[in-house]
């Protein structure tokens, strides 16, 4: 078929094909013709091509079904695909649920890791800030009843010490606060709790502060089981229960002893109150609880401090305590879990959306 | 193209009127019928699967009529089946993606290449039966050859060979350049002929008649 002349090369099909159509410029057109002279395989191609065509050229024109010809203008076009949003590319949304799925990722190891809890040094700063957003006056008022709380602390080291332990009743009756029933039946122990301040008092009596050493030292573990039971509790609910401890310890110190025992009713009636949702006045009174509280953990162990050295351990986790009085949503933990739940909500909703498209487009 | 008067005195159908881009009005019903034989033929070239090329050729009025005013109001029949060309190749695109089986039977034409010589292969058959049942078989084999051409070469073929279109039309209707058209025409015949001489048990025949 071949033929193996020395310097000949068969003619390409774009020339051939162009050739045939007699849309080669003279010159070209000149060099085809000699070539085909020349080369029988060459003819036999172009022979072949040229019988293709005008088998093509042959095929019979078709004859039409129905004419085309409009009626009337046609309707507008009915919108059968989704509006421009949601028809983009659908590498946008395999690449935003993928995108989304690794922020997800990043967050939760992040979180896993440890890298998103407080730290206890940057606790005293959360504090700060909560207080900076109370109001001026709010603080001011508040610093002064916290002042002459502590006035009234010094030689009632005892009676606040009590109050504090009164906190482990009152947690079990927090912890089932949405229950007011059964509120009413921790009562009681709340009222039992309240009657030692009295008795404390009238044994007591303290003049000044070496007299009263003793029994805060016998205090103090019973203080910080209530403390460590405190942490042991869900953050809110422990919020909850500190703001409502720290009002009672507040109260009971600025007012005379007989009337402990009737505040300790009024801690009664503050947990009938407790199923009250949290409004910004119970956020306000909880700001001002912690920074009494602040107070008293400054002034109460400085005072303990010089007969009992098993105490300074104690302003460290009271200190550790009071950012959770910071309502749920300053703590800044709670935005990295909201983040989090963003994320993956995001990442699933593109998955899902992707695939629709995916089996839509198939 | 019809003047504004010619519009109104459309006699054969409905007149439509539609304005092309520089104003200028037509009836869109003498563009159908100027055009729709070559556009249905056009579609029925390109979809292997014809039933469908009724539709196309439906649609693609319909599109040209919404999309007139974008039409700059020279080569009008180059506009009008690139539009054919365009619906085709989305309809032959969403039956990619949702194949179905075709309705027209092609069952004899692949085993084509092994197949003994048939009867229809006889020579001097000058009754009309058997020549008209010898041009139905060549006009099949032509379509399967032309279906088994990538889409693009199959367009180049069918607007330049099958049309008679030049390469200048045929280029403005694929919107693409000469040299495209040169080179998807060129390997379009190629594969055509291929496939011609591969198959056809009529071709060789014809082959030594054009020598």
């Amino acid at each position: 078929m071949l033929i193996f002349k020395r310097g000949h090369t068969h003619i390409n099909q774009d020339d051939l094909s162009e050739y045939l159509d007699g849309r080669l410029s003279g010159t070209a057109a000149a060099r085809i013709d000699l070539r085909l002279t020349e080369c029988a395989s060459c003819r036999r191609d172009l022979d072949a091509l040229r019988s293709t065509v005008s088998l093509l050229q042959q095929m019979p024109e078709l004859t039409l079904p129905r004419s085309f010809i409009m009626p009337g203008p046609p309707p507008a076009p009915v919108a059968l695909r989704p509006p421009a949003p949601l028809r983009m590319p659908q590498w946008v949304y395999s690449g935003a649920a993928a995108t989304a799925a690794l922020v997800f990722a990043i967050l939760v190891s992040a979180d896993a890791t440890g890298l998103l809890a407080p730290k206890l040094t940057a606790q005293p700063e959360v504090t700060a800030q909560a207080l900076r957003a109370a109001p001026e006056s709010f603080q001011q008022e508040d610093r002064d009843g916290a002042a002459r709380a502590i006035e009234m602390a010094a030689p009632q080291a005892p009676v606040v010490n009590e109050a504090i332990s009164a906190e482990k009743g009152l947690n079990i009756a927090v912890t089932r606060e949405t229950e007011v029933a059964e509120a009413e039946a921790v009562a009681p122990t709340l009222r039992q709790a309240a009657v030692p301040p009295q008795t404390a008092a009238k044994v007591e009596a303290p003049a000044d502060t070496s007299a009263s050493a003793p029994v805060a030292a016998m205090a103090a573990p019973e203080m910080e089981k209530a403390v460590e039971s405190k942490l042991a509790l869900p953050p809110p609910v422990a919020a909850m229960a500190t703001t409502e401890v720290e009002e009672v310890a507040t109260s009971e110190v600025a007012r005379p002893q007989p009337e402990a025992a009737m505040s300790a009713l009024a801690v009664e009636e503050g947990v009938k109150a407790k199923s009250v949702p949290l409004t910004p006045e119970v956020a306000m009174a909880a700001a001002k609880a912690d920074e009494s509280a602040k107070m008293k953990a400054d002034s109460t162990p400085s005072i303990i401090a010089l007969t009992t050295p098993q105490r300074p351990p104690e302003p460290t986790t009271v200190a550790q305590d009071s950012p959770t009085g910071i309502p749920p949503p300053y703590n800044p933990i709670n935005i990295w879990r909201v983040l989090e739940g963003l994320a993956a909500v995001t990442a699933v909703g593109f998955l899902v959306v992707w695939i629709l498209r995916r089996r839509a487009g198939r | 193209m019809v003047s504004t008067a010619e519009v109104l005195n459309c006699t054969t159908h409905e007149p439509l009127p539609v304005q092309d881009r520089s104003g200028a009005t037509h009836c869109y019903n003498c563009i159908i019928e100027s055009m729709q034989i070559q556009a249905y033929n056009l579609a029925r070239r390109m979809l292997e699967d014809w039933s469908l090329a009724e539709d196309a050729a439906q649609e693609s009025f319909v599109s040209g009529y919404r999309a007139f005013h974008q039409f700059r109001g020279n080569n009008l029949k180059a506009w009008v089946m690139r539009i054919v060309a365009n619906t085709c190749k989305d309809m032959l695109r969403s039956r990619r993606a949702r194949p179905t089986v075709p309705l027209d039977p092609i069952s004899s034409d692949p085993d084509d290449p092994t197949a003994p010589p048939s009867a229809v292969d006889l020579p001097s058959s000058e009754e009309s039966p058997e020549a008209y049942a010898e041009r139905e078989e060549l006009a099949r084999i032509i379509q399967s050859g032309l279906a088994s051409l990538p889409e693009e070469q199959r367009l180049a073929v069918l607007l330049v060979d099958v049309q008679g279109m030049d390469y200048e039309e045929a280029a403005a209707t694929m919107h693409c350049s000469l040299g495209t058209v040169k080179s998807r025409l060129s390997r379009g015949r190629g594969r055509m002929k291929d496939y011609l001489r591969n198959t056809g048990e009529l071709l060789p025949d014809l082959f030594r008649q054009e020598v």
